[in-house]
């Protein structure tokens, strides 16, 4: 025979079709790795911390705004005198505790947001200890809060802005985090998928090779290694629909973030209306000066009654969605189905080469 | 290479990324600042001005509770690099405690390099004055009576009242008793540190509209409406407060507190918490003249060595004239309350609250914090003001 039906050149072609596969094999085994570990790497850093981090903020911030209401109505109810600060406001600040606790575990904002969540803890240390002081300056004998304990309680309001502003600016950190995070990675994703592809096509092509130019209908071999490709491309479909899911679950997060913010918004301008009634009270009959003045021009009135429970829900639903968004366990089949493809594919080959060698002799 | 051997360097390299990358990390320096605001924001501006390509990252941390932060850090282990601070009293306290280490760069001048060491001329040198400010300055608006005051902070409250006392001790009472007061030599009940405060309540906060309470009240520094004489609704004519005001009140004219026998500074000292390196190099960029310089430039600051001037200066300028008396180093006296262990600089701040809310217990106020003088048993610092040494 002459040309390229020619033994040799037969022969040639056998081995570039093998060799072709073996490094197609391998190249589609390590885009697939890379993307599941990618999307894999995302979803746990998401679930185990950007995640509990953003909502741990955002029960942290709920919590110091029902905690500043809640003293503020306690004082402004001649109740404390007998109550303190009361048992809602303990309660809330060992809440918000709770939960900064847990962000200093999760937090995903490196270095910046470890020490603006120490900053964050050394203001509530100085607002614990305002109103401790408004507590312990209370008239307990005649039941009235005299004016050092009433600007303790201003000082202290004032410093829980400054407390809300940074746990805003720690959330948008770790919401800078989560963005990059789900960023599409269309490359790493759809890379191994085209490859993938590829290999089926290549592998049936050699099968037809095979068949038109052996005679033999079928190649088992060859026929193994294709169902083992198509299993790796199923895997590759499975982390890129793992990617979406992260980015929908994703939504869901801040979806519920946004529900906090109002809430924590809807509960400080509460606070605030009732601190303004209260100075108002207590200045009855003097001046409460300029700063006390500006602030009653800030007051807003809230709006409707704040919905802790649909914020609640939608952080579950959040959670939730994070941990179903996972590729499942399927990381360990890729290197065992290529290894196996690549086996398949050198036995396929072989006997069909090993003619052409003994023709060669 | 063969094709077997081309075959073998796929797989390899498969199995290499497979295996995992490598990390890489870079040293990062926190630096605890108490700044906020335009100071704040100048701060950042020099760190990156500074940057010269350094194998380090600076991370600037400002919080008016500086001392819980750095606290709360050394308990949970990971402290921050730097701490700024500008309490010598507190300082002194973290030296004697081992949180601070002592530091070797280039020495400021008289009387800078002794504060800098605590008191002691030979001792070992703990903090790096970054910048100053003149203290004793008012400012007016337009011919009146009214004061703008309030003693309201967050983190401190009542310390702009111990700076209006000390103000008028060190301009009715002299350098010497002033110095003997911040050293606990003087008793709060003393006939001169008694003058003082009541000079305080009868010639400037009667003059608040709203008086005392009022006083307590207000806050020093409202972020949200900005300085009481650029309000538009103003009801007040005259403020005091320091040099960090300036590039604000550029439309009105500083005038001295002080009669020229005492100036009252303040100063921002940067002190070692870790050993290392890159922080000791952050220590000497801090300290050095470029940044007194930038410091300068940004209006946020003034440069504690005297050499460094702006280089478009304006001879009788204000900027020049806080620079001038800055640099008069034998009328200088350091922030008496910021010379204080933190239990005293807490009970002024609190005597402050308690006389405000009631004029009438000022003698009883002084007598409590005799009484806490008496039971703290660290030795005070004694550092030099103007010419008593």
């Amino acid at each position: 025979m002459k040309g390229p039906l020619a033994p040799r050149s037969t022969g040639r072609s056998l081995l570039l079709l093998r060799n072709a596969l073996v490094v197609l094999t391998a190249l589609t085994l390590l885009l697939s790795w890379l993307a599941f570990r990618s999307v894999e790497a995302e979803t746990t850093a998401v679930a185990t911390t950007t995640a509990p981090a953003l909502l741990g903020i955002a029960n942290a911030r709920t919590a110091l705004a029902e905690a500043e209401r809640s003293v503020t109505e306690t004082f402004a109810s001649d109740r404390s005198s007998l109550t303190g600060p009361g048992e809602q406001y303990q309660n809330q600040i060992a809440l918000a505790n709770q939960a900064l606790t847990e962000v200093s575990a999760d937090n995903a904002a490196g270095e910046r947001g470890s020490t603006l969540l120490l900053s964050i803890q050394g203001l509530l240390i100085d607002y614990i200890g305002l109103i401790e002081q408004a507590d312990a300056q209370q008239d307990r004998a005649a039941g009235t809060v005299p004016p050092l304990a009433t600007a303790n309680l201003w000082y202290a309001s004032g410093l829980m802005d400054d407390v809300q502003s940074r746990l805003e600016a720690l959330a948008r950190l770790q919401q800078e985090r989560l963005d990059e995070q789900i960023r599409p990675k269309p490359v790493v994703d759809l890379a191994p998928l085209v490859l993938a592809v590829a290999l089926v096509v290549v592998l049936v092509l050699g099968q037809r090779v095979l068949r038109v130019r052996f005679r033999r209908r079928v190649n088992p071999a060859l026929v193994g290694a294709t169902a083992l490709a198509v299993l790796v491309l199923f895997t590759g479909l499975l982390s890129l629909l793992a990617r979406f899911d992260l980015r929908a679950a994703a939504a869901t997060l801040r979806g519920a973030a946004a529900d906090h913010t109002a809430v924590v918004e809807d509960t400080s301008a509460r606070g605030d209306r009732l601190l303004r009634d209260f100075l108002d009270h207590q200045c009855a009959d003097t001046r409460c000066g300029t700063s006390v003045d500006r602030f009653r021009t800030t007051v807003r009135d809230p709006g409707r009654e704040p919905d802790t429970v649909a914020a609640a829900a939608r952080s579950k639903a959040a959670t939730s969605e994070i941990a179903d968004a996972s590729a499942g366990g399927w990381l360990p089949v890729l290197p065992i189905a290529a290894g196996l493809v690549i086996g398949l594919v050198v036995l396929g080959f072989h006997p069909r080469l090993a003619e052409y060698r003994y023709e060669r002799r | 290479m063969s094709r077997r051997g081309a075959l073998l360097a796929t797989l390899v390299l498969t199995a290499a990324v497979l295996s995992g990358c490598a990390n890489f990390s870079t040293t990062t320096v926190t630096v605890l600042h108490p700044w906020s605001g335009a100071e704040e924001t100048a701060f950042k501006a020099i760190l990156d001005k500074l940057d010269d390509g350094e194998p380090y990252r600076i991370v600037p941390v400002g919080t008016s509770s500086y001392r819980q932060v750095l606290e709360l850090g050394l308990a949970q282990g990971k402290p921050a690099d730097i701490v700024i601070m500008p309490s010598l009293g507190e300082l002194a306290e973290y030296a004697r405690q081992g949180l601070v280490q002592p530091i070797d760069s280039a020495e400021h001048p008289y009387p800078w390099n002794v504060w800098e060491r605590l008191g002691s001329a030979r001792g070992p040198r703990y903090g790096v004055a970054v910048k100053a400010q003149l203290k004793s300055l008012t400012w007016a608006k337009r011919p009146g009576e009214e004061w703008c005051m309030g003693v309201g902070d967050a983190s401190a409250p009542g310390w702009p009242g111990t700076d209006w006392v000390e103000d008028i001790l060190l301009r009715d009472g002299g350098p010497g008793t002033y110095r003997k007061w911040a050293a606990g030599q003087v008793p709060w009940t003393g006939d001169q540190v008694r003058s003082a405060w009541s000079s305080w309540l009868k010639d400037y906060v009667a003059k608040v509209r709203g008086g005392s309470k009022a006083v307590l009240l207000n806050k020093f520094a409202d972020s949200n409406t900005g300085l009481p004489l650029l309000d538009p609704r103003g009801t007040c004519q005259n403020d005091r407060r320091s040099s960090y005001v300036l590039g604000d009140y550029r439309p009105f004219t500083p005038r001295r507190f002080d009669t020229g026998v005492g100036t009252v500074v303040s100063a921002d000292f940067a002190a070692l918490v870790t050993r290392g390196d890159a922080a000791t190099a952050v220590l000497g960029k801090l300290a050095s003249r470029d940044t007194q310089r930038a410091w300068l430039e940004s209006g946020s600051g003034f440069p504690v060595d005297p050499q460094v001037r702006q280089d478009r200066e304006v001879p009788g300028s204000s900027e020049s004239m806080v620079q001038t008396a800055l640099a008069q180093s034998n009328k200088l006296c350091f922030d008496a309350s910021d010379l204080m262990p933190v239990v005293q600089r807490t009970a002024f701040e609190q005597a402050v609250l308690n006389v405000l809310e009631d004029p009438g217990r000022l003698p009883d106020v002084l007598a409590r914090l005799d009484k806490t003088d008496a039971g703290v048993t660290e030795a005070r610092l004694d550092l030099p003001c103007g010419n008593a040494r």
